[in-house]
């Protein structure tokens, strides 16, 4: 059950160009999150941005969650001017976040594009304390070098950590998607074992799609979409399945990878 | 002393002016846990029709200045599934239950009244003729006979109380109204969204898939404030006023310009609470006024 609460600033850190990293401190929160479940945060105390922002839980604590996010907007501007010590209102935690499936795929591919890195490292933190012996690899992708987020973390946590870049400038040249499929084939892992999570732009889910038709069923994607309510109720953040609409805010925002249409 | 919070809508008995705006408080299930439903003067359903909607294509909301477009286009799970599934959770809640209600034409109007008409849980019917999403063409609310047959149709299928919704997008909202009142609707609410847009020049073009959509919010209030004052110098039967309703003084704003209920449309989604919380301001206010009944600041704008 979601809270509707005020959770205190304990930090907020700029950890490259326009991308902050904020810790909140909120123990109900804390308690029942999962990774990829969202918070739904009120900005500002105007009218103007109006509506919340879905943020997505980036690292859970004890009595704590992350978020990280860039700015985009006049709520993600606000949101970034918070201090520590300041109040912040808040819904959640929503959304169904990633099922982890035990003894499944025994590799494990996380493909994170952009912002879609956020999510993915409180995943990998769950995926890791459940020790298995599960290969997992991330696969970060990014327009540039300055936009590669979290690759000491994941390393820390011992995964495989791969990199590509649009322009080059670190790792690989390309997207997040060719690289994936590049150290797939490569590594000569089985198709069917390969479990995909990923999160990022449009585009690259549905490049996903397409090329690992066939990997495990249990490969899961994480959507976004504009919101109003962020609880199941006003049906405007909905995406087209292959069982018809959806909600990302109630349904989602995690889906399984084989319901995204790929047109 | 307690102030006295009950107003009357046709029949409906609210234990106080305040509910929420159709399509924005689903079928109150997702609010349960976050704000007292129990509480309200009575609970709106979603937009119901005869037949399953799956609804506009995505994008369906775009955030604008003080207020948001949406271009849901009334997707739900049709009469039938509503009665089954959805109407049992807002039973739960004990307090009176009025279902919206649309349709393509004058008969699915009149069959989806008939069957509500047969359930004794139902307390009350919104027609809904104004939802800008679901026709490119003319809408039954900016046409006085259309609105009037519309509302026949419904009034001879069912014994309870029916409150027209009306749509801001008109040349002229008295002639609207009165067509409805001479047509024998309880009540009349208003305002709809105002139809709109938002561009993205990146993409060059529309941040709806719907292209079009309708604005609520903040920024409609003041239009809606308009349309309630010349509303309710023109016809008799009770107003439920809305448009852009986020705290208990534009709540207050709205009862001084005629409005004997209201209902909270977009706040819900920046606050859950809000409805109650307007709930307790207006009482709060009433007291510090020293007014003793909801009823006797209804329409009270000085002038």
């Amino acid at each position: 059950m979601p809270k509707h609460i005020i959770g205190n600033i304990i930090s907020q850190k700029e950890l490259k160009k326009g991308c902050f990293r904020m810790a909140i401190e909120t123990p109900s929160i804390a308690k029942t999150a999962k990774p990829g479940q969202f918070l739904h945060i009120r900005c500002g105390d105007s009218k103007d941005p109006l509506l919340r922002r879905p943020i997505s839980i980036h690292k859970i604590g004890k009595k704590s969650v992350d978020v990280l996010y860039n700015v985009v907007g006049k709520g993600t501007d606000i949101l970034s001017k918070k201090k520590s010590g300041e109040e912040l209102d808040i819904i959640g935690p929503l959304g169904n976040g990633f099922k982890i499936y035990k003894n499944s795929g025994s590799v494990k591919v996380l493909v994170a594009g952009g912002m879609g890195v956020a999510p993915l490292l409180g995943l990998a933190e769950e995926l890791t304390r459940n020790k298995t012996r599960d290969k997992k690899v991330i696969i970060l992708g990014a327009k540039t070098k300055q936009h590669i987020l979290c690759e000491k973390e994941f390393n820390k946590l011992g995964l495989e950590v791969h990199i590509a870049t649009e322009d080059g400038s670190m790792g690989k040249k390309g997207l997040a998607t060719d690289l994936a499929k590049e150290i797939i084939l490569s590594k000569k892992y089985k198709w069917s074992e390969v479990c995909i999570y990923a999160a990022g732009p449009m585009p690259m889910i549905k490049a996903l799609c397409v090329f690992m038709e066939g990997c495990s069923l249990e490969s899961q994607v994480s959507l976004e979409e504009k919101m109003a309510c962020g609880l199941g109720a006003c049906l405007g953040c909905v995406v087209d399945t292959q069982a018809g609409y959806k909600r990302v805010c109630k349904d989602g925002p995690v889906f399984n990878l084989c319901e995204v249409i790929c047109e | 002393m307690k102030p006295n919070l009950k107003v009357k809508i046709g029949n409906i008995e609210m234990k106080n002016p305040v509910t929420v705006a159709s399509g924005t408080f689903g079928y109150g299930e997702e609010f349960e846990g976050l704000t007292g439903i129990k509480s309200l003067g009575a609970i709106v359903s979603k937009t119901i029709t005869l037949n399953a909607r799956v609804g506009n294509k995505p994008p369906r909301i775009a955030e604008t200045p003080a207020g948001m477009l949406n271009s849901i286009g009334l997707e739900n799970p049709g009469t039938d599934k509503f009665l089954k599934e959805k109407l049992p959770i807002m039973a739960k809640f004990k307090i009176p239950i009025i279902v919206s209600i649309a349709g393509e034409s004058k008969g699915e109007y009149k069959e989806v009244a008939e069957k509500l008409d047969k359930i004794g849980k139902i307390d009350g019917i919104e027609i809904n003729i104004s939802c800008p999403n679901v026709r490119t063409n003319e809408l039954i609310a900016q046409n006085e006979n259309l609105t009037a047959e519309v509302v026949e149709a419904v009034k001879s299928a069912t014994r309870k109380t029916v409150i027209t919704k009306l749509s801001p997008n008109v040349t002229n909202i008295v002639s609207i109204a009165k067509a409805a009142e001479a047509a024998g609707t309880d009540a009349i609410s208003l305002i709809n969204t105002i139809t709109a847009m938002a561009v993205d020049i990146r993409k060059k073009g529309s941040k709806l898939g719907n292209i079009t959509g309708g604005l609520s919010g903040p920024a409609i209030k003041p239009i809606a404030l308009g349309m309630v004052w010349k509303v309710y110098h023109s016809v008799r039967v009770p107003i439920i006023g809305m448009g852009g309703i986020m705290d208990w003084q534009d709540a207050l704003e709205f009862i001084l310009c005629g409005a004997k209920a209201v209902m909270v449309g977009t706040a819900n989604f920046v606050n859950p609470d809000s409805a109650c919380e307007i709930i307790k301001g207006i009482e709060n206010y009433l007291k510090s006024e020293k007014i003793k009944d909801i009823k006797d600041l209804v329409g009270k704008l000085r002038v």
